[in-house]
């Protein structure tokens, strides 16, 4: 049994189709981009692809995405005009969790490379006000050719650990939401980077663990009473997911608010490894890579009181 | 202009410029992009122009009420610290279909190789200068960036890391 296979081995009990699942991840993710309607339609963007002879294929849950068959998808036309991001079927799931309005203020707490921080504009019309912070210096220049290239004019861009974000350059004292997208082990972006187990350990979990609450409880902190956080990792592991909701709910600040996905997912789960969890954790969501042919995710949707 | 290249100043509408305010106002800015490309006023009327460094002046939807120290703030617009202003290529992209003025449209031959970095050489009655680079893709237009049409010659300006490796 290989390391990376013995690793995910804990998450047998929680599988219907295990074999599938090591199947999956094994296989090579599709490149997808996403349509960007901040500077073009889904129609012209077709046509695009047909008249530049781009390979494409529909994703069926959404009409904004699409599977680039051969061509590497930051070196076309439309890329270059703004109009296609590569960005990755279940990464553009929790924006449309949080569904901000246009107009809203919305704190995008761990933002680089800017895909989502992008789709929440183009949700928004490119009207509001979205603030895009990350705390690595080196992801700067992604965050911002990105939502530049795509033509986003309402975010601004900070440089701050989420976990001591202070909105003293800014004139007003709470969002209307959040999406708190947090730095996690990355156990789902396997087929992406197979690597990426390599340095596992369960240390490194409660390490992570305790950096994502730390953000979490910024991010409540934030928000305008009755506004929305929404919460999401790219993997599998409860120490990173249930037990982060878990233990924000027990601090009494916000509640877990139903949703439904456009893809098959799994509920969050309410036990792991003997430890009970609050039983709204169910409403939380799991997207197993075998389950839509994607990567991993895990999604909550938070209500702050 | 605010000496900390960190902060992000307002261009304010009019020209009683003061100490430790931008280099440009919000005015003069605007009258170039009417003068040059015949882009009216009005089309800014939702936005905020800021200073970030001497010259280097980002566009922005919706307003903030005092300078601040932040990455970004909105997207660079213009770059206003040499002799000719320069248009950006994401500038163009976003408000350039308004433009009727020292446009130049390529046919989508020319675009293709205008986005690889490579000079077109080309006969065309404008004014030397920087011009909007516009193209027609599945019969609609597309901004494409900035081009420097100068004695003949049509000179890519689409920032090299932008630029395609088309086969």
């Amino acid at each position: 049994m290989s390391e990376t296979t013995s690793i995910l081995s804990r998450y047998e009990p929680l599988l219907e189709d295990y074999s599938k699942f090591l199947d999956v991840c094994n296989t090579p993710l599709p490149y997808v981009v996403r349509i960007n309607t901040i500077k073009t339609t889904v129609q012209k963007s077709t046509s695009a692809f047909s008249d530049l002879s781009i390979d494409v294929t529909p994703c069926d849950w959404n009409p904004l995405l699409f599977q680039m068959n051969n061509s590497s998808p930051g070196n076309n036309l439309p890329y270059l005009l703004g109009w296609l991001h590569g960005q990755e079927e279940v990464s553009s799931i929790p924006p449309l969790v949080l569904d901000p309005l246009p107009g809203d203020t919305v704190w995008d707490a761990c933002a680089s490379p800017g895909s989502k921080t992008s789709q929440l504009a183009a949700l928004m019309d490119d009207t509001g006000f979205i603030v895009a912070n990350d705390s690595n210096l080196r992801r700067m220049p992604a965050l911002r050719s990105n939502l530049e290239r795509l033509g986003v004019t309402i975010a601004a861009i900070t440089h701050s650990d989420a976990r001591h974000f202070s909105l003293k350059p800014f004139d007003f004292n709470t969002f209307d939401s959040a999406l708190v997208d947090v730095p996690c082990s990355g156990e789902g972006t396997i087929r992406k980077n197979p690597r990426v187990l390599q340095k596992w350990s369960l240390k490194q979990l409660f390490s992570l663990q305790k950096l994502q609450l730390s953000i979490l409880r910024r991010a409540i902190s934030l928000i305008k009473s009755g506004g929305t956080v929404v919460y999401s990792t790219c993997t599998f592991s409860p120490e990173e997911n249930e037990m982060v909701v878990d233990k924000i709910l027990s601090e009494g600040n916000c509640t877990i608010v139903p949703f439904n996905l456009p893809i098959v997912s799994s509920p969050g789960l309410i036990e792991w490894e003997g430890i009970q969890f609050n039983s709204s954790l169910n409403l939380c969501k799991r997207i197993w890579p075998n389950q839509n042919n994607t990567g991993g995710f895990f999604i909550a949707k938070l209500e702050v009181k | 202009m605010n000496s900390k290249s960190t902060t992000f100043d307002l261009l304010l509408a009019d020209t009683t410029r003061q100490k430790n305010q931008s280099s440009v106002t919000r005015s003069e800015l605007l009258e170039f992009w009417h003068d040059r490309f015949g882009i009216p006023p009005k089309i800014f009327k939702e936005y905020t122009f800021w200073e970030k460094g001497y010259g280097k002046i980002w566009v922005f939807k919706g307003n903030l009420s005092k300078s601040t120290q932040i990455e970004a703030l909105g997207l660079r617009f213009t770059t206003t610290n040499q002799k000719n202003w320069k248009p950006t290529t994401n500038a163009v992209q976003k408000f350039g279909h308004h433009a009727h003025k020292n446009v130049l449209s390529l046919p989508l031959a020319q675009v293709l190789q205008f986005v690889q970095g490579a000079p077109l050489h080309m006969d065309w009655d404008g004014t030397s200068g920087y011009v909007i680079v516009r193209g027609n893709l599945s019969n609609h237009d597309i901004q494409i960036g900035v081009g420097l049409y100068s004695n003949g010659t049509l000179h890519s300006q689409i920032p090299k890391s932008r630029q395609l490796h088309l086969s």
